[in-house]
């Protein structure tokens, strides 16, 4: 660990001497945990560092990861994760090593990083991107990096930073734009035989989108015709959303419907989930995890401005497996209002199901300004949960509070408290059994900004496991009992 | 212990003295189906890309700030791109966001995050302030209330 430290900070003092001379730019991001249970325990830390010559560009990532089992699933790794030459030239955009890319909406395609879930699907290879008023176009070819490692590769093999690799792939879209209000366009990718498969497949999508001032729509149609020694029924998604403005009403809706299209298990792609994205911590905690092998819904939300200071916004979505069980469902309802009672408040409610289970929440969260730079903020959360395949019918209730008093630019002071009686929560919990148990999780966390663009956080208490979801895909974050500490920089 | 801390934090103010760069070039689609390209627009007064998404709070706090100041500014040449990175998962709310509180900025979609990644960006909002010579000159991570009139600083001298 030591020396991994010493070469870290060597690696960061000796680029960080050059860029006061050359264009490096870069970022640094730490997390680390120094929870009492040893298995909530970590040390990631990821540094991106590039230089930049003419129309050059040349990168690379170094990280290391110590992270807890439960959470990222991988062993620890460290070392040169991502490595690239990129050349720009116009409306021309070319690179060579590792890359992000999306074809279409993501039915086909999306190769992404998220660190909040831990995930990191850059494709090794090589990317040529055009852009012009009249045609998009974009090829790729390299290997896709499986993101998750199950236990069984962890066995075999010590874990490499920058992960194992799926199979090579090769694809590309074409967008042209005979109108501004008209776009057309295709995408395209295969994906090459490996050990495992004897036969390699392929997939692509037929897409348009229509622009008018009132209005909006795309529409996406995707195919996958699997060889027949998969002996699977060929793979089709269609995803379509639209935008209606009628005066100050804006109307959006979105209709899905995916059949045996996720590959690798979602690993390679991933189709919007037609669901609501919460950032409330209880609103975010049961959400639609994605099968796009079977799924199936829509979802519509309207927005209304409401005088000079408010907007109202109110939604609904639903997603159905084929055998028509209603694996999630949510109403949902917004209002946000300014200058009321002296502040800016927000107020949500919105009522979630999925299978047997249903949660209703409720939203409180405003914000005063104490001086021009002083300003407190306060959110309360309240869910109840019941669960209906238990005899009897499991009920709890969640609460959270978080109270953060900032002073712009430099810090942020926050009380963080949450309250449960979810009797799971208790390793003794026995199915049925009436007596309520009470659970509590607080802490203290101060957000700094330590020089110019690097910012610390330290939080110190305890906090609840919980599962954070973002466009469908989801983990679980460990219960934490100590320090944690994150910096995060940019250069 | 001690000495890689001495060693991290001279590692930062190396990286605080550096040079101001120039902002890396883009072309990204706008709301109404156009592409733009930033270093077309070079030259004509301060830009100030803000990065947000339309499921991020603190972005919308930030917007009806910059609101104001690009209001008093926009006539004295300031230009506000604003970045979208809604993935596919969200980027079909922008437009109904954009015209529900009424953003004047030129709105931009990155929606696989690749420029906001360029801007070494993590989390929105992100904000980068360019001078007309293409150089950025200030960047900012988060928002706080009262971090505006910070940004409004930078925004006249440049101005000047």
């Amino acid at each position: 660990m030591k020396k991994i430290f010493n070469l870290l900070s060597t690696l960061i003092f000796i680029l960080s001497a050059v860029s006061i001379s050359q264009k490096i730019s870069g970022n640094i991001h730490t997390e680390y945990s120094s929870a009492k249970k040893a298995q909530s325990r970590f040390f990631e830390n990821w540094t991106d560092i590039s230089l930049s010559r003419g129309g050059f560009r040349l990168g690379g990532r170094f990280s290391f990861h110590e992270p807890p089992a439960s959470f990222s699933q991988q062993d620890t790794t460290w070392g040169l994760a991502q490595r690239f030459l990129e050349y720009k030239r116009g409306g021309l955009n070319i690179r060579v090593g590792n890359f992000y890319s999306l074809l279409g909406r993501g039915l086909v395609l999306r190769s992404f990083d998220n660190r909040t879930l831990r995930w990191d699907s850059n494709i090794d290879g090589l990317k040529a991107d055009y852009h012009s008023q009249v045609v998009d176009a974009k090829i790729l070819a390299g290997r896709p990096r499986k993101t998750r490692l199950d236990v069984a590769e962890l066995k075999k093999s010590k874990a490499r930073a920058a992960g194992e690799t799926l199979p090579a792939i090769y694809g590309g879209e074409i967008r042209l734009k005979p109108y501004t209000m008209l776009h057309l366009g295709g995408t395209y990718l295969y994906t090459a035989a490996d050990a495992q498969q004897t036969q390699g497949f392929q997939r692509g999508s037929f897409f348009g989108k229509l622009y008018f001032d009132f209005a909006s729509l795309y529409g996406e149609y995707a195919v996958l015709p699997y060889p027949e020694s998969y002996h699977l029924q060929d793979g089709k998604a269609v995803y379509v959303a639209s935008d209606l403005f009628l005066g100050d009403l804006s109307i959006t809706g979105e209709f899905k419907s995916y059949k045996n299209f996720a590959f690798y298990d979602g690993l390679l792609n991933n189709p919007p989930t037609v669901t609501r994205e919460h950032l409330f911590t209880l609103l975010n905690r049961h959400q639609l995890v994605q099968n796009a092998n079977d799924e199936k819904g829509f979802l519509v939300e309207m927005n209304y401005p409401v005088a000079e200071n408010g907007v109202a916004t109110a939604g609904y979505c639903i997603t159905r497996d084929s055998l028509q069980n209603t694996v999630y469902q949510e109403w949902y309802g917004q209002f946000e209002m300014d200058e009321f009672l002296g502040g800016e408040w927000l107020w949500a409610a919105g009522r979630q199901k999925e299978y047997t289970r249903r949660y209703l929440n409720f939203v409180a969260d405003a914000t005063y300004e104490l001086t021009d730079y002083y300003s407190i903020k306060v959110i309360y959360e309240h869910l109840h949960a019941r669960d209906e395949a238990t005899q009897p019918d499991r009920m709890y209730y969640d609460q959270l509070i978080t109270i953060g008093l900032s002073k712009a630019p430099k810090w942020t002071l926050s009380f963080l408290g949450e309250h449960s009686t979810d009797q799971t929560m208790d390793e003794h919990y026995v199915p049925g059994h009436a007596e309520t148990k009470h659970f509590y999780w607080a802490g203290g966390q101060l957000d700094v900004n330590v020089y110019k663009n690097f910012d610390l956080s330290v939080f110190a208490g305890t906090r609840r496991q919980g599962k954070i979801c973002i466009g469908g895909v989801c983990v679980v974050k460990p219960e934490l009992q100590g320090v944690e500490v994150t910096l995060i920089g940019r250069f | 212990m001690r000495r890689m801390l001495i060693v991290f934090f001279l590692s930062l103010t190396n990286f605080a003295f550096a040079g101001q760069t120039t902002a890396p070039d883009f072309t990204l689609p706008d709301i109404g189906g156009n592409n733009y390209q930033l270093s077309k627009n070079f030259g004509k007064g301060p830009i100030l890309i803000n990065f947000w998404a339309t499921w991020c709070l603190p972005c919308r706090s930030e917007m009806k700030a910059l609101k104001k100041i690009y209001k008093k500014y926009k006539d004295d040449g300031l230009q506000v791109l604003s970045v979208s990175v809604d993935d596919p998962r969200t980027v079909s709310k922008v437009k109904g966001t954009v015209k529900t509180y009424r953003y004047p900025f030129t709105i931009l979609l990155d929606t696989n995050s690749e420029v906001f990644q360029l801007y070494q960006g993590t989390n929105p909002p992100l904000s980068v302030l360019i001078n007309k010579n293409g150089e950025i000159v200030y960047t900012h991570t988060g928002y706080r209330k009262g971090d505006e009139i910070n940004l409004q600083k930078k925004i006249v001298k440049l101005l000047k």
